[in-house]
């Protein structure tokens, strides 16, 4: 097992349309902004954030779905911007993607065999037979009746439709599957369902998974590392009990104390820190600190000077000035 | 007297495929200050009984066909049409799921929430808009003043739910319903969303029906939980006995699936096997039988009533009163399991 | 409790019970499922078990809708109707009721039996005559409308799918067209190609371009979201197999509706343009050009404008009437 996946100051940029005549100062959605992480081949890496932190935008761009603005993408060794025509499509192969809408993520007019052969199809693997009987195997493999070949996606309930779209991603033996959002859609008793064969696949086949999900516990469930996001960065990265038992970072600790615990003593019990505001606009980030207009520990240095991602404690990185376990205090000793 | 006192109360759709019994059969009593979660998934009619309560069925194909709403004393599926319009927003009032479809996006903000002041209340415009922006302030959006002047596509997500909120309680309801308030909003902004209703609801003694899929928030807000499935209420009891005390496989299923970040050990999940029912084709006797564990010959043919297992905690199931039938049992296996 | 990855056999069966929810905007899930119900829809294979035989396409349930619509079936039975009355007249108008250019009848006579209709100034039987006529307005409604779409299907989906300088071309040239008047420019093409039936349905052909290019591009820009789409990028796919399997099936509807209510309109333009003498050349029996020679004689010989305008009225209206339900039936499918 070596590293599989090493993203390097990832960028990822999208034009705001400002009209035409005031094209000099377009502005931009800094989606994502100068991310850097690695994959170790067989293990999982959680993604973490609310909405607008740029999870998704992160896995798509890994996988060229959206191509970044800037960065370094290596893929076994192979630098994955630099790839063309069938080098590109070999990548294909080998990087798959579930997506989050059990509904918009299958062609309404594609029999379910279709839909999960069609990977082959495109690669032109396998003669016809042996496509269909790939189909029935991988039907198979995720739950579902393989009888049920040539029926279409709206026959299906939501679970069984995400479990279509895992076995199309399977279709290919991938290494690497980028998992955006595959159980947000549906309801918690068929979640569990699908948490649970991701593991049993990521056992069974020697998957790679990049997980990216807002649902805290869902992560902190399927991962080996979680890295959470804030306004296109990485704002702490470490080993899944480090980052739950300890999170250095303020917004890892006021998402987790924000996240209610099904547990009603517990949850009366706990200290929470309720974030003032709005997630600031990725057009406009906050200077410095991206955390620092809703931050409860602010201070000057914040707002001047952007944290860098430092290690904090073994395995575990945390990008602030002030970097402590939970509860943080800012007290004379400023930045550690 | 209880606040609201609801009794076997059954909702059904006429639809070109069959009857839909949306609702069938529901009972509670809420009192001033507390709060109800009523937890389901998606089809277990959970939504259709708070739209019942404020009589917003859409008549055909919708209606309600038995029961009582006894909202302090009166009937409300008694009351006349001008006596049901003078309840909503009025005594009783609902504040839904999307933030983004359910302020009116060509009104300003504080004239929406002014509305009801000048429909129930009879204010001036110029009063209505006084206290709209003073609602504002209450529940926390910065600058209200100016921001009564704003038009909702210029209020982010959890502001807009800020802002139904204000509208929700602008004449001071008795009760409030919410319909999956923060499902849709980041969880940073449901918890101080979370926080708002709370602090409000200590002020104002509203009591609230929070209608919600979350556990967690309901472990957070709710005082008395009720548990539907397939429009059925198939537990009833308060916080602390349908979370520490469950007695129907359902609730244990729902427990059991359920990822934790704050326990220690990283424990299997355990999901409750099969789908939700489609309304249409209710399974016979017990609705939830074809994916319980522990079901019996009995529980396909008989549909099980509530009953009573320890005070005010009740149960639809048919062994919910036998002794050591709890939680998490290895005793006994299900005819089809 | 052990570990539930694959569900029992029991699982296996479709059913449609609503177990995920579809998205919003911000990919948060949208539980109130989008329809005027407040429960899930019980649409699609509630009824079916894992024996049923028969596979409901999407295809299949809107041809189900579209039967029950009686408007709409109405429409269809008298647009066969037509047809086939007009087709085979041959068969049965002449033997009774004389060729529609012979002059052998006496003139103007009002509806009798022979003459159902009455006859014209020159003698010529109405009735035989609206009979014919129905050739050339079908002719020009069917061979117009597919011209139309042939352009604006492929101009639509070249602006649709690759958007950039090409939509920004394509889009203005239609704008350019529809800053005409279009009877007007019908005219102007009429009087460049001169007069005759294939140079009508030739301008009306050039004329209806721009509506369905836009009707389809907007339709394909919607598609063009769905995460299928995404997912065939990511396999692989390349640009052809993604247009011509996922974006177009999924995009035709829209067409389907536009296409049919556009022949009632290339009818309705015929008819307008044969009025004034710029379509088909008498003596052939067109209802414009029975309207129009009708025009002085209108209230001596009624017979002469009733029966040709109620010919194209109803001949529209069906063709209307189809469209809408067409519209319904197929709208609804879209939204599942």
């Amino acid at each position: 097992m070596g590293e599989l996946l090493r993203v390097e100051n990832l960028l990822k940029h999208f034009p705001v349309e400002q009209g035409v005549l005031s094209s000099r100062l377009s502005r931009k959605v800094k989606a994502v902004d100068d991310v850097s992480f690695t994959v170790e081949e067989g293990e999982t890496l959680g993604l973490v954030g609310e909405s607008g932190c740029g999870k998704s935008t992160t896995g798509r761009c890994i996988m060229r779905l959206i191509e970044p603005t800037a960065g370094v993408v290596t893929f076994d060794g192979t630098d994955v911007r630099q790839l063309r025509g069938a080098a590109l499509k070999a990548f294909r192969r080998d990087v798959q993607i579930i997506f989050q809408d059990p509904y918009a993520s299958l062609n309404p007019r594609m029999t379910i065999g279709e839909i999960v052969a069609e990977p082959l199809a495109v690669h032109r693997q396998g003669t016809p037979a042996e496509r269909r009987a790939r189909v029935k195997e991988l039907l198979d493999v995720v739950g579902l009746n393989p009888e049920h070949v040539n029926r279409y996606p709206h026959e299906f309930s939501g679970g069984q439709r995400q479990r279509i779209g895992i076995a199309r991603s399977l279709a290919l033996r991938p290494r690497l599957i980028v998992c955006d959002e595959p159980v947000s859609a549906l309801d918690v008793s068929i979640q569990a369902q699908v948490i649970n064969l991701l593991d049993d696949l990521q056992d069974r086949f020697g998957l790679t998974y990049l997980f990216i999900a807002h649902d805290l516990s869902v992560v902190r469930h399927i991962s080996d590392r979680v890295a959470v996001m804030y306004l296109g960065k990485i704002v702490e990265i470490s080993d899944w009990r480090d980052l739950y038992d300890s999170p250095h970072h303020p917004y890892t600790q006021s998402l987790l104390s924000s996240v209610p615990v099904p547990d009603p003593r517990v949850q009366r019990g706990r200290q929470r820190i309720i974030l003032e505001g709005d997630v600031p606009s990725p057009v406009d980030p906050p200077t410095g600190c991206r955390f620092h207009t809703r931050c409860p520990l602010a201070q000057p240095v914040c707002s001047a000077e952007e944290p860098e991602l430092r290690e904090v404690a073994p395995g575990h990185r945390a990008a602030c000035h002030f970097a402590a376990p939970f509860p943080i205090t800012v007290g004379a000793e400023g930045a550690e | 007297m209880a606040l609201l006192e609801v009794n076997n109360l059954k909702t059904h759709f006429l639809t070109r495929d069959g009857v839909v019994k949306a609702v069938d059969g529901v009972s509670f009593a809420l009192d001033c200050g507390k709060t109800l979660a009523v937890v389901g998934e998606s089809g277990s009619g959970k939504s259709v009984t708070a739209l019942s309560l404020m009589r917003l069925i859409p008549e055909p194909p919708g209606k309600t066909v038995d029961g009582e709403i006894i909202f302090k004393g009166e009937n409300v599926l008694d009351m006349t049409d001008s006596q049901v319009r003078a309840m909503r927003g009025n005594r009783v009032a609902m504040i839904f799921q999307d933030p983004m479809t359910s302020l009116n996006p060509v009104y300003k903000v504080g004239r929406q929430i002014g509305e009801s002041l000048r429909l129930h209340k009879g204010m001036s415009a110029r009063e209505a808009r006084v206290r709209a922006v003073e609602l504002l302030e209450t529940v926390g959006i910065p600058h209200p003043d100016n921001r009564a002047n704003d038009y909702p596509h210029q209020f982010s997500g959890g502001m807009r739910q800020r802002a139904m909120i204000a509208m929700a309680l602008a004449c001071d309801p008795d009760i409030l319903i919410a319909d999956e308030p923060t499902t849709a909003l980041d969880v940073t902004i449901q918890a101080q969303i979370l926080e708002l209703m709370a602090d409000l609801q200590r002020r104002t003694g509203t009591a609230i029906i929070m209608i919600t899929h979350d556990l967690g928030v309901v472990a957070d807000m709710a005082n008395d939980v009720m548990v539907m499935y397939a429009g059925k209420q198939i537990e009833y009891g308060t916080s602390d006995e349908v979370f520490y005390e469950p007695r129907h496989p359902y609730t244990w299923g729902l427990l059991d699936s359920l990822p934790r970040h704050d326990i220690d050990a990283k424990g299997e999940l355990c999901p409750i096997k099969g789908q939700p029912p489609s309304l249409i084709n209710v399974p016979s006797g017990c609705a939830f039988h074809p994916r319980c564990p522990y079901a019996q010959e009995i529980c396909t043919v008989e549909c099980p009533e509530l009953v009573a297992v320890d005070g005010g905690h009740s149960v639809a199931c048919h062994f919910a009163s036998e002794p050591g039938f709890r939680r998490g049992d290895t005793t006994r296996a299900g005819v089809g399991a | 409790m052990t570990r539930d990855v694959h569900p029992d056999p029991d699982d296996r069966d479709i059913g449609k019970p609503a177990d995920a929810t579809p998205l919003d905007v911000g990919g948060h899930p949208v539980r109130d499922q989008g329809s005027q119900l407040p429960y899930p829809p019980a649409s699609g294979g509630d009824s079916l078990s894992a024996e049923s035989p028969k596979t409901r396409t999407l295809w299949g349930d809107a041809w189900g809708r579209l039967r029950r619509n009686k408007l709409a079936i109405a429409g269809l039975i008298w647009i066969v109707l037509v047809v086939s009355a007009t087709l085979s007249a041959d068969l049965w108008v002449k033997p009774i009721f004389g060729d529609p250019i012979s002059l052998e009848f006496g003139s103007l006579e009002p509806p009798s039996v022979q003459h159902p209709f009455g006859t014209d100034k020159l003698g010529r039987d109405v009735f035989a005559r609206v009979v014919y006529g129905a050739r050339v307005s079908l002719a020009v409604g069917v061979l117009a409308v597919s011209i139309s779409l042939v352009i604006g299907l492929i101009l639509g989906a070249l602006s649709g799918y690759y958007g950039g300088l090409i939509d920004s071309f394509i889009m203005r040239t239609a704008d350019v067209f529809f800053a005409f008047p279009y009877i007007l420019f019908a005219i102007a093409l009429l009087a460049v190609l001169g007069p005759g039936l294939r140079n009508v349905f030739i301008a009306i052909g050039i004329l209806g371009w721009p509506s369905i290019a836009r009707v389809f591009r907007s339709s394909i820009l919607s598609v063009k979201e769905n995460e299928y789409v995404d997912a065939a990028r990511a396999m692989g796919a390349s640009d052809m197999r993604i247009m011509f399997r996922h974006i177009m099936p999924n995009a035709v509807a829209p067409i389907i509706v536009y296409g049919t209510m556009s022949i009632g309109g290339a009818i309705i333009t015929e008819a307008a343009l044969s009025f004034l003498g710029m379509g088909v050349l008498p003596p052939a029996p067109a209802w414009g050009l029975m309207l129009s020679d009708a025009k002085s004689l209108m209230f001596r010989a009624p017979w002469l404008t009733i029966w040709p305008g109620f010919a194209i009225l109803t001949t529209v209206l069906a063709f209307v009437l189809m469209g809408d339900g067409l519209r319904d039936a197929l709208d609804v499918k879209m939204k599942d």
